[in-house]
């Protein structure tokens, strides 16, 4: 992914209701890159046919 | 015999020992807590010691004993909770300030079941902060130290846990793992942790990190005790819906039963990249030893586990940041800095990329069911290098994290386990990994017994 400006994260904190500073986004930005980056590769490379599993827990699946 | 060496028998020796009368409860929990007194100043292991408290369940235990009235293999014994279990009248902090004056009025299900086990609680565990974290470097409260090197961390999120029990301050303990929190701990302090299946053991009054991960599991210096407060614990529980209907198991029957005619899958990829050499070596000669006692070796593909740590990630930090949002708003100067920058970072996950994560975590559930189709368990190192430094900040990168061999367990939901295996360069514990099949808990303490046997790793105690 491409670099997230400090301000984008300043704003989208605002938005959702949190307050975040300049200092505290410098923090947040880098890790905010790396798994959105990470992310965004999964995204492209996921096959098509892959689902979430399904409601339920462990034992109530098939073997 | 001395109280040192009180502090240090097995919990189902002392149990047994307490059953014949030869030991008190009393006189067992009185040595603990001179033990507590005299350590946790330097280890802070403890954030809350219910001295009088124990001393009372204690008292009980013995008059219950001597009339005749057993309440199984653990009565007597004492016990450590990690601070994330609610304790009926008991401060339980999570490891936060926010939860520092909470004082819950039920005890969690699993606390209610070791209550009526008889146990003895001697206090509540330090932690990583509402345990979103790899390393028990607490804010509020001060870090945990190892045992082993009082410079350096016990691991997290269980740190409490796992440096009292390899100080001797406590018999058995119970912790929490989400994406490595009790496996963690059990390697780098040189103790047996157990991550039980997802919803194997109830999580009724047990604060939450992410529900689609958290599980409550034993903790303890040997195999045996880790299987005998496992068959305490396990079971179904009306009020907690992610616990499964399954009935709880014996899983101390079967223990001895050894390696021979057992599969034992070790990973080509991922798992052992980027170890440090003293731990791979610790590792594949433990893999030999298992050999030596009868397993046959196979080979096992396990690919996509970088893709899982990343899902991991996304889905904790997602589901934390859900449950945290209030807090969040309205006392958002009370968390510590790493926790608040992993709960912001969790509000800012899209719900597209939330889901692929799931789609990801199906994957990782496919690959680990055909590795264990041809296996009966996977083995591997714990942790990939030795415990950080105490205030050493943590990665979560996936080339990097500490918890980088532990988070896809917890993706696939599987059953897991850390059994002592040595020591590295440093002189640090090093864990190995056991991995099973959902709801085969008692064939990883069958292998991790065998294994324990055949050396002597678990007798070793720290120079504390």
């Amino acid at each position: 992914m491409s670099e997230i400006p400090e301000q984008f994260l300043i704003a989208l904190a605002r938005q959702r209701g949190l307050s975040l500073d300049a200092g505290r986004a410098a923090v947040l930005r880098p890790l905010a890159e790396s798994l959105f980056g990470r992310l965004a590769r999964i995204g492209e490379t996921l096959p098509r046919d892959a689902a979430p599993p399904p409601a339920g827990l462990l034992e109530d699946r098939a073997p | 015999m001395s109280d040192e060496a009180l502090c240090f028998l097995g919990a189902a020796e002392l149990g047994r020992r307490i059953a014949r009368r030869e030991v008190s409860p009393v006189e067992v929990a009185r040595a603990h807590l001179a033990r507590i007194g005299r350590l946790d100043a330097r280890l802070n292991a403890f954030l809350t010691v219910t001295a009088d408290r124990a001393l009372k369940e204690a008292a009980v235990a013995e008059r219950e004993i001597l009339a005749g009235q057993s309440r199984g293999p653990l009565h007597g014994v004492p016990l450590a909770l990690k601070d994330l279990f609610d304790t009926a009248g008991v401060r339980t902090t999570a490891g936060s300030k926010i939860l520092a004056e909470n004082v819950p009025a039920r005890d969690a299900a699993v606390v209610e079941r070791l209550r009526a086990a008889g146990l003895v609680l001697l206090g509540k565990t330090n932690l990583h902060e509402f345990a979103y974290g790899t390393t028990t470097d607490n804010e509020h409260y001060g870090p945990c130290r190892n045992p082993w090197d009082l410079e350096r961390s016990p691991g997290g999120s269980s740190g409490g846990s796992g440096a009292a029990l390899a100080a001797g301050l406590c018999a058995v303990s119970l912790g929490t793992d989400t994406g490595g929190s009790i496996r963690i701990p059990a390697g780098a302090c040189g103790v047996v942790g157990l991550k039980p299946t997802l919803g194997r053991v109830s999580r009724r009054g047990v604060t939450p990190l992410a529900w689609s991960f958290d599980t409550v599991g034993p903790m303890a210096r040997t195999v045996e005790d880790v299987a005998v407060l496992m068959s305490a614990v396990a079971g179904p529980d009306a009020e907690d819906e992610w616990c499964a209907a399954r009935p709880a198991d014996d899983f101390a029957r079967g223990l001895e039963a050894g390696m021979r005619g057992l599969a034992l899958g070790v990973p080509r990829e991922w798992f052992f990249e980027g170890v440090e050499p003293g731990i791979e070596a610790a590792v594949r000669e433990a893999i030999a030893v298992l050999e030596r006692e009868g397993a046959r070796r196979v080979d096992v593909a396990l690919p996509g586990m970088a893709d899982a740590h990343t899902a991991h990630h996304a889905i904790l930090a997602a589901e934390a940041a859900a449950f945290h949002g209030p807090w969040l708003r309205q006392r958002p100067q009370d968390y510590g800095g790493a926790i608040r920058a992993g709960l912001e970072l969790g509000e800012f996950i899209p719900a597209v990329d939330y889901v692929n994560a799931r789609r990801v975590q199906a994957i990782v559930q496919a690959t680990f069911r055909a590795a264990l189709a041809g296996a009966d368990v996977l083995v591997m190192p714990c942790l990939p290098q030795a415990p950080l430094r105490v205030g050493e900040p943590m990665s979560r990168e996936p080339e990097m994290a500490w918890n980088r061999l532990l988070t896809p367990v917890n993706v696939a939901g599987y059953p897991a386990l850390s059994v002592p295996c040595g020591f590295d360069g440093a002189g640090m514990p090093v864990g190995l990994q056991i991995i099973g099949r959902p709801f085969e808990e008692a064939l990883l303490l069958r292998v991790a017994r065998a294994y324990e046997r055949a050396t002597e790793w678990s007798t070793r105690r720290p120079p504390i």
